[in-house]
């Protein structure tokens, strides 16, 4: 079965990066908007791995990766952390919120894909 | 002696007495034999005994050569059946009868009348004296001499005499006498009779040695006694003197009863000298009323001249006389003369100079009342005697003046302690003094003032009479210009002691002057000195002392009186002083009391204004405090001390409006201090608050700050006395602790204040760098993404043009980031954001990376690129991330701007340190520039810059991070020679440096 790895990005123009990019994959792809959004999905159809931008309206990233990794049944999923808040501290911040993975943004697709299929061979 | 008397008696044994005739053999039968022998032995025996007898004669009689001399004629005229004998003793060219037995009374009377016999002629005695050997005449009438010589004659018709014998007396071969044996018969004496005599002549002589060293004796034994004598009464004299303690009547009496034994007096008396008068001062064994004469009046030597201390008195030399009688003085009856031979039955006397320095001081006197002169043993021995009543004299001189000093300075420090041990007081100061000074200067009263505008003011006595003392204590104050002849009055003018020594004889003012008089008769007071007291010239009291008896003070005691005046100013100024220190101590005591409250209370305004009320009230002598404050346009009360609880209140409810009409006001309005002296007496006072607050002098102090009020301290009294000059400055300082108190809590709350907008500022900043990094990265990511993704042929393959283009938008998109961060970290670095993240790293590791990352880029430009570094680096501590950073930013920069040869990057550990440079065969750059390239934004030439490319924030960068890690980073360069750009970090860095 395919895995199934899920982008949660407000901006449009950074979700179509990640579908070109995995287009070539054969990971299955989810999206989400927003933080509630990403939590709804998750709720129906657990990912394997979650794309977590930070910057997101409403509840950030960290929050939502708190509450997975709360979660039992979803702790394994793992996160990978994106922000482009670039500020000294912001690793230990994604790592405390229980992130499996920091990236900064801007990153290199190709780096950032071969960081998907560390996690998921 | 002893060999003499041996000789004697050896000569009388040895002799063998031969008889006068042979014997005769014939027909003597034993019985003749014996008879004779009988006969000698007899004789011999006699003779013996009568040697003996003179013998025991000369050693009992100790010198009384008259009863030898009888002993020795009778026994020699009897043995030698003599009829008479006479003794004679040379003396110079003549014999000297001293000596008869049996001789006829008119030739015992005619030597008497002419002992004297001459040496010279032809008689016996003559030739006795020529030859020194016996004379033996068988008859002397038929001698020559005898017959030619009348008074040899007539001896021989006086005397009957025919045989004669003289023996002469020798002493060493020195004819000392004879002894003559006559008998009336013509018989010659036998041998043995001569020897006899001679044996007798020999003791004779003996017994006049022994008589002669006798009398030796007895003189150096009388000499010696003497002597003894003279010394023990010397010494007893020393000893009474140094046993005496400057008491001088037993030192005189002594002496004297010594001087009138050792000298045969029958009295004496000393004399001591006044100007031209004579005063006993002793006297002894001496009839009492020639005591009494003496005791009764000095001896003026005007009104004797002929006087023997008159001439003592003249020539200094001492005055021996035999015999008063024989005197001039006697003979024109001075009565002085007479007085002393006929009442006091004096004949002869001594009187000997007592000389301190060659100049008479007195006279010992020694009188006998037989006329006979003192020997000059005796005279020496007074001399001694007048010798040492001078030095007794001197003695006690010095003894009393040392014991007045020591008197006077025990007073002296006895004041001082008082003084030194109650300070401040000075009731027991002058009472000590004037008890000094009343009892070392003999006097019965002392009184001390002190003078104050003209006016004196009796403030202690000691030893009045109660009269006096009431009179004083009924007008303690005496005014100069009522009273002008008292000597009080006349001191304020001369400033100097009076010494007045009989107050009655100054009658003639006094009587003038009721109250003086009152005071002097209270006193009984005759003699007086009035001592200033003066500080500085200027008259502070005066000392005063009386005497009941017209006694001048001497001139040690007037120096006491002075010293003691000084002693009281000095005690008078201490006590000004330590009041004022006392006041002045206790006023900064308090001050530093109410510092340290405002200290320990700094933002607790009301606690320090409380304190500062009570303390000004306190110490500026206020029944009441207060300290307003402005709120807007009015004053309200801050914090009050001394209201009841009501009136508190009520002042703390009002809002009042600086006007005239308030102390508050007025302060307010001219900005300095203002005291209304009776607040119902002041016609622009307010009546309504005038008469509310039970006040009437007040003091009101502002608060001011640069000049303007910022409050107002108020204190008051029930009172109308003013405040005085230390008070209001007192109250100043107060105030000027409220304005400070006020200003630190004013300060205190802006900066609370300042911080937290600080703090606000801050998280805003924060959070806009985090927007921005947020905001620029966004498009960024989209840029190189899809860049990216193009490349890699995503969506589909594409030309080679197109491939260059968009490795050309990658190249830009990355310089765009490049940027963007560097913007990002200065902003950080700049916003103390920039945290460095410290862990362990490997300077070795740090340069490989360097390395490998820029080696294409040096490839590139065909430069060599070196890497030295030093073997067994230590671990370094510190933000190995950002260190990178740095060393790539160097490198970038050597090779950006190298265009041919090398660069080399060193590194070492040093002293704790790790050294790194990046070396460059580059332009170099000049001096000027150097300075500028560590500044944010600037490059050395904005035309390089263009060509070159960068920012310029790198080094800027560069420079915060090695900074922030305790190091230093610098250039050395010169144009044309390259460049070395280093730094150094220590190898353990555990606390970032935060930015200057």
């Amino acid at each position: 079965m395919s895995k199934r790895i899920l982008v949660v990005e407000d901006q449009e123009d950074n979700r179509q990066i990640i579908r070109d990019l995995l287009s070539a994959t054969d990971y299955e792809i989810t999206e989400a908007e927003s933080g509630e959004q990403a939590l709804e999905v998750v709720a129906k159809q657990r990912p394997d791995l979650i794309l977590m931008d930070i910057q997101l309206p409403g509840i950030d990233g960290y929050e939502v990766t708190r509450r997975i990794k709360a979660d039992p049944a979803l702790r394994s999923i793992t996160i990978i952390a994106v922000t482009s808040y670039a500020l000294s501290g912001e690793e230990q911040k994604a790592r405390a919120a229980g992130c499996d993975e920091y990236v900064p943004k801007p990153y290199s697709p190709r780096q950032l894909l071969a960081k998907i299929r560390q996690y998921l061979p | 002696m002893k060999a003499r008397r041996r000789k004697a008696a050896t000569l009388s044994r040895s002799s063998a007495p031969k008889v006068g005739g042979r014997r005769k053999p014939s027909s003597t039968n034993a019985d003749t034999t014996n008879a004779l022998f009988k006969r000698e032995r007899d004789e011999l025996l006699e003779q013996q005994k009568a040697t003996a007898e003179v013998l025991r004669l000369i050693s009992a009689s100790s010198g009384d050569l008259q009863r030898v001399f009888a002993a020795i004629l009778e026994n020699a005229t009897r043995l030698c059946q003599a009829n008479f004998g006479t003794l004679l003793l040379c003396e110079g060219d003549f014999y000297r009868q001293v000596a008869f037995h049996n001789a006829p009374p008119a030739f015992v009377e005619a030597r008497r009348l002419n002992p004297m016999i001459s040496m010279s002629g032809s008689t016996a005695l003559a030739r006795l004296a020529a030859t020194k050997q016996p004379v033996h005449i068988a008859d002397v009438a038929s001698d020559p001499a005898y017959q030619t010589d009348p008074q040899r004659r007539s001896f021989v018709i006086m005397t009957g005499v025919r045989t004669n014998l003289a023996v002469p007396m020798l002493i060493d071969d020195k004819l000392i006498g004879a002894i003559n044996i006559y008998r009336t018969e013509i018989r010659p004496f036998t041998d043995k009779q001569i020897e006899l005599v001679k044996n007798f002549a020999a003791q004779a002589v003996i017994a006049i040695e022994n008589t002669r060293l006798l009398n030796e004796l007895r003189q150096r034994t009388d000499d010696l006694t003497e002597s003894l004598e003279q010394q023990t009464a010397s010494s007893q004299v020393l000893g009474v003197i140094a046993g005496s303690f400057g008491q001088l009547e037993p030192v005189f009496q002594t002496m004297l009863a010594n001087a009138i034994r050792l000298c045969e007096a029958k009295f004496g008396l000393l004399t001591l000298r006044e100007d031209h008068s004579f005063r006993m001062v002793a006297i002894r064994s001496a009839s009492s009323d020639y005591a009494a004469m003496w005791k009764r009046k000095s001896l003026d030597v005007r009104d004797h001249p002929k006087a023997p201390l008159a001439r003592l008195l003249t020539t200094k030399q001492l005055v021996d006389i035999a015999d008063l009688t024989v005197e001039s003085g006697y003979f024109e009856r001075d009565p002085l003369f007479v007085t002393a031979v006929e009442d006091a039955g004096i004949r002869a006397m001594l009187a000997v100079p007592m000389l301190k320095e060659s100049e008479v001081v007195g006279a010992f006197i020694l009188y006998r009342q037989e006329p006979r002169p003192f020997s000059n043993k005796q005279i020496a021995l007074v001399q001694n005697f007048s010798a040492q009543a001078v030095i007794a004299i001197e003695n006690t001189r010095l003894l009393n003046e040392l014991r007045q000093s020591l008197e006077q300075q025990t007073a002296t420090a006895e004041v001082l302690s008082v003084i030194s041990s109650s300070p401040g007081e000075l009731v027991p100061v002058f009472k000590a003094m004037l008890e000094n000074a009343v009892r070392i200067c003999e006097a019965e009263l002392g009184n001390l003032f002190l003078h104050e505008a003209n006016t004196f003011r009796s403030v202690e006595m000691y030893g009045a009479t109660f009269a006096h003392a009431e009179a004083w204590r009924h007008a303690p104050v005496f005014t100069v210009r009522d009273h002008p002849h008292f000597p009080l009055a006349r001191l304020t003018e001369s400033k100097q002691v009076i010494h007045i020594a009989d107050i009655s004889a100054e009658r003639a003012n006094t009587e003038r002057d009721s109250r003086y008089v009152t005071l002097l008769d209270s006193a009984f007071a005759r003699t007086m000195l009035l001592v200033p007291m003066l500080k500085d010239d200027h008259l502070v009291g005066a000392i005063s002392l009386y005497r009941r008896e017209v006694r001048p003070f001497t001139d040690k005691q007037i120096a006491l009186v002075q010293n003691f005046a000084a002693q009281a100013v000095i005690a008078i100024e201490n006590t000004r002083l330590l009041g004022e220190l006392r006041e002045f101590l206790q006023q900064q005591t308090a001050t530093a009391d109410v510092l340290k409250i405002i200290s320990r209370s700094t933002f607790d305004l009301q606690t320090v204004l409380d304190t500062l009320v009570k303390s000004a009230a306190g110490l500026c002598g206020a029944a009441q405090a207060s300290i307003w404050r402005p709120q807007g346009m009015h004053y309200r009360c801050a914090a009050g001390f001394g209201h009841s609880v009501e009136r508190q209140a009520h002042l703390e409810s009002l809002n009042l409006t600086p006007s005239r009409g308030t102390i508050l006001g007025r302060v307010v309005l001219e900005r300095r201090p203002i005291q209304v002296a009776d607040v119902l007496a002041d016609a622009e006072y307010d009546v309504a608050i005038a008469r509310s607050g039970g006040s009437r002098a007040l003091l009101g102090v502002p608060l001011l700050r640069e000049g303007a009020p910022i409050g107002v301290l108020i204190l008051l009294r029930p009172t109308t006395e003013p405040f005085n000059d230390r008070q209001i400055e007192l109250a100043a300082t107060f105030a000027d602790q409220a304005v400070i108190a006020i200003e630190n809590v004013r300060l205190f709350d802006e900066i609370q204040d300042k911080s937290r907008q600080l703090e606000v500022a801050s998280q805003h900043k924060s959070q806009f760098l985090a927007n921005m990094s947020h905001e620029l990265r966004t498009p960024l990511n989209a840029i190189l993404g899809y860049t990216e993704l193009m490349a890699d042929g995503i969506y589909g393959e594409l030309p080679e043009k197109t491939m260059a283009v968009l490795k050309r938008l990658e190249s830009n998109g990355r310089h765009l980031l490049g940027l963007i961060n560097d913007v990002l970290d200065l902003s950080k670095i700049e916003a103390g954001q920039l945290v460095l993240e410290l862990s362990d790293y490997s300077l070795e590791d740090i340069a490989q990376t360097v390395r490998s990352t820029l080696e294409p880029l040096a490839a590139d430009k065909k430069l060599t690129f070196k890497v030295e570094v030093a073997a067994k680096l230590p671990p370094g501590h510190g933000d190995g991330r950002r260190l990178t950073q740095v060393v790539i930013n160097l490198v970038g920069n050597a090779i950006k701007f190298t265009d041919a040869g090398e660069v080399v990057i060193t590194a070492r550990a040093t002293d704790g340190s790790f050294h790194l440079s990046v070396q460059d065969t580059g332009p170099g750059i000049s001096a000027a520039d150097q300075g500028k390239l560590f500044q944010e934004f600037q490059q050395a030439d904005n035309a390089i810059t263009r060509k070159k490319g960068g920012t310029g924030l790198g080094l800027a960068i560069s420079k915060r991070i090695i900074e922030m890690h305790g190091g230093k980073i610098w250039l050395e360069s010169q144009v044309g020679q390259g460049s070395t750009f280093s730094f150094t970090v220590p190898v353990r860095v555990e606390r970032q440096v935060e930015p200057a």
